[in-house]
């Protein structure tokens, strides 16, 4: 009977261990594609590594192209913009989530619906309104619309939500102000809600593309995104190692972070996603 | 006298609720700026023809147009053909996506080892920015790429990936790869509410797995599964980075969609006006995509 059982089981699972394999290497594949080729690796010699590792490309990517200063640039802003959030978002959830006042509705309406607006249909009137600010080739361009994140506010409410209502007005009893309940209580409390949105966000406008091509203009003050797809469409773009060894850098720390905190990452993207169904 | 005792009983709300509004404030003013006036003057501006110069030069001022930006679109070929382009890659690439997406959750909801190496191998692309992998993609699918030295192996002729014929469908393929990890995800964790005393009764009654999949486990997927859906055609219209740095919308125009177009024609031909009426199209688009979502998930709950 055990024998029985065990062999029905292997002969179930196998096909689908063979499935999963086969799309877990396809999706992993352009990434071990990227490392080899900016190894020095050729197409025509797949090994396990180069034949003969290089880190030339590494070398000539930091000093002969914008790298540097672009990876600077894409730290500075998904750096601030994700630190802004946190303070932010959080401050305008928390009344979301615990507070009773006349407009909280739909002031969460308001906020989230802005959802539903694709970057594409605001660019233009957002492009006026930076050159207005005179933040045109200013990395405030992109910062400041980037605090403003319904993503953000959406999860650290879900998150505020969950904090026991008996400690907030045990809080209000004694006469603790709303300001200092959201600083005493809340924001510790709610730790690990905004590591999570924090990273969510770094990843989130690290990878951010159309508005930072569209307001930086001057190669100095490019991102890592926007530098690597106009070089890639010059002169280097032929350099395939050389491409490769750019891609590399500029998505390592994503990778890592994401590697990091994946599962923090995905209990918030189901956790958003979900919220559409109990609306 | 009942006005004034409206507005002091009101002032003395709003006191009393001083705190709240305080908190909401710093992010409602951020969000007038930065949102909602960008959409009020998305409007406003679909009804004006202007232009500028690159680097933030000198505009041109804005002349009233009426309804000219709108028409101009029936006329231009081009904008008909990203159009068409778009609405063929979010077809294929909802199918392609939901397909493997769901095959596979499916498959890691048998309770089998190592799911979270699974999940978290097929989320990678997540983290990574769609233009950077998308140059990557450009190199593999090269006609001297690595995909065309896989069929040479395999004894197979090689295929022109991103010529005139097939760089639609390649970009579609770049573009399931960057998302179906993403919806992999939700559809599991929806997959895993579902009670698994629904399955013992199941198997119990004597239904089998394809049964069991059929009469339990996608009724009640239903909904988060609409919610994928949405997600992936929202995806696919908005389609711009990978093609940005795949094809550029070439070869020729085969790989243009609506959102390339606003940004070529708005910040590269600088016709501002004309770029903005049509993302105020794209809007709409979006905006009937989520009204057909609510409408297909509020048919599920009230039964």
């Amino acid at each position: 009977m055990k024998y029985k059982s065990d062999h029905k089981k292997w002969r179930l699972f196998k096909p689908t261990y063979i499935i999963l394999l086969m799309i877990a290497f396809l999706t992993i594949f352009p990434f071990y594609h990227m490392i080899m080729m900016s190894l020095g690796g050729t197409i025509f010699s797949f090994s396990l590594f180069p034949l003969n590792p290089t880190i030339d490309k590494y070398v000539y990517a930091l000093t002969r192209t914008g790298t540097i200063t672009w990876l600077f640039n894409t730290l500075l802003y998904a750096g601030a913009v994700s630190i802004f959030t946190i303070f932010l978002d959080s401050l305008v959830a928390y009344p979301l989530a615990k507070g009773d006042f006349k407009g909280k509705d739909t002031i969460f309406l308001l906020i989230v619906s802005y959802l539903m607006v694709p970057e594409q249909a605001i660019i233009v009137p957002l492009f006026k309104l930076m050159h207005n600010l005179g933040l045109v080739n200013n990395l405030l361009a992109l910062i400041l619309p980037g605090i403003i994140s319904p993503t953000g506010v959406f999860l650290m409410r879900q998150y505020i939500l969950n904090v026991p209502s008996d400690i907030i007005d045990s809080a209000r009893i004694d006469g603790c102000s709303e300001v200092r309940i959201y600083w005493n209580i809340i924001l510790p409390t709610c730790k690990p809600a905004l590591l999570t949105v924090t990273v969510l966000k770094f990843i989130m406008h690290w990878n951010m593309f159309l508005y930072p091509l569209v307001m930086l203009t001057e190669e100095s003050k490019y991102t890592l995104p926007v530098g690597i797809a106009t070089v890639s469409w010059g002169m280097f773009g032929a350099d395939w190692n050389l491409m490769s060894a750019m891609c590399t850098i500029s998505i390592i720390p994503t990778i890592v972070l994401f590697l990091i905190f994946q599962k923090r990452i995905r209990e918030g993207i189901v956790l958003r996603e979900r919220a559409g169904i109990k609306r | 006298m009942g006005m004034s005792k409206k507005v002091v009983d009101a002032l003395k709300y709003l006191r009393k609720k001083k705190a709240f509004y305080l908190m909401c404030l710093p992010y409602l003013i951020g969000f007038a700026i930065f949102e909602l006036y960008p959409v009020v003057d998305a409007f406003v501006f679909s009804f004006q023809s202007w232009g500028g110069g690159r680097g933030g030069g000198a505009f041109l001022q804005p002349t009233f147009v009426g309804l000219n930006n709108y028409m101009e679109m029936f006329s231009d070929e081009l904008f008909v053909l990203s159009l068409k382009n778009s609405i063929i890659i979010t077809i294929t690439f909802v199918l392609l996506t939901t397909a493997i997406s769901l095959v596979l959750a499916l498959l890691l909801d048998q309770k089998i080892k190592g799911v979270d190496l699974f999940s978290t191998c097929y989320f990678i692309p997540y983290a990574t920015a769609p233009v950077i992998m998308a140059v990557i993609m450009r190199i593999i699918f090269n006609k001297a790429g690595a995909a065309n030295w896989l069929l040479n192996k395999l004894g197979l002729p090689a295929i022109n990936w991103l010529g005139p014929e097939l760089a639609l469908f390649t970009v579609v393929i770049a573009m399931a790869w960057n998302f179906f990890g993403y919806c992999v995800v939700i559809l599991l964790a929806g997959l895993q509410t579902i009670p698994t005393v629904f399955y013992e009764a199941a198997s119990i009654d004597g239904a089998g797995k394809i049964t069991q999949i059929r009469e339990i486990t996608l009724p009640l997927l239903k909904p988060i599964l609409i919610v994928t859906l949405f997600l992936e055609t929202v995806y696919g219209i908005k389609a711009y980075d990978i093609i940005y740095g795949m094809t550029g919308g070439g070869p020729g125009f085969q790989t243009l969609t609506l959102p390339y177009y606003i940004y070529v024609q708005g910040f590269e031909n600088w016709a501002l006006g004309y770029a903005d009426a049509m993302g105020v199209v794209l809007f709409f688009i979006v905006l009937v995509i989520a009204f057909i979502e609510r409408k297909a998930i509020g048919t599920i709950t009230e039964y």
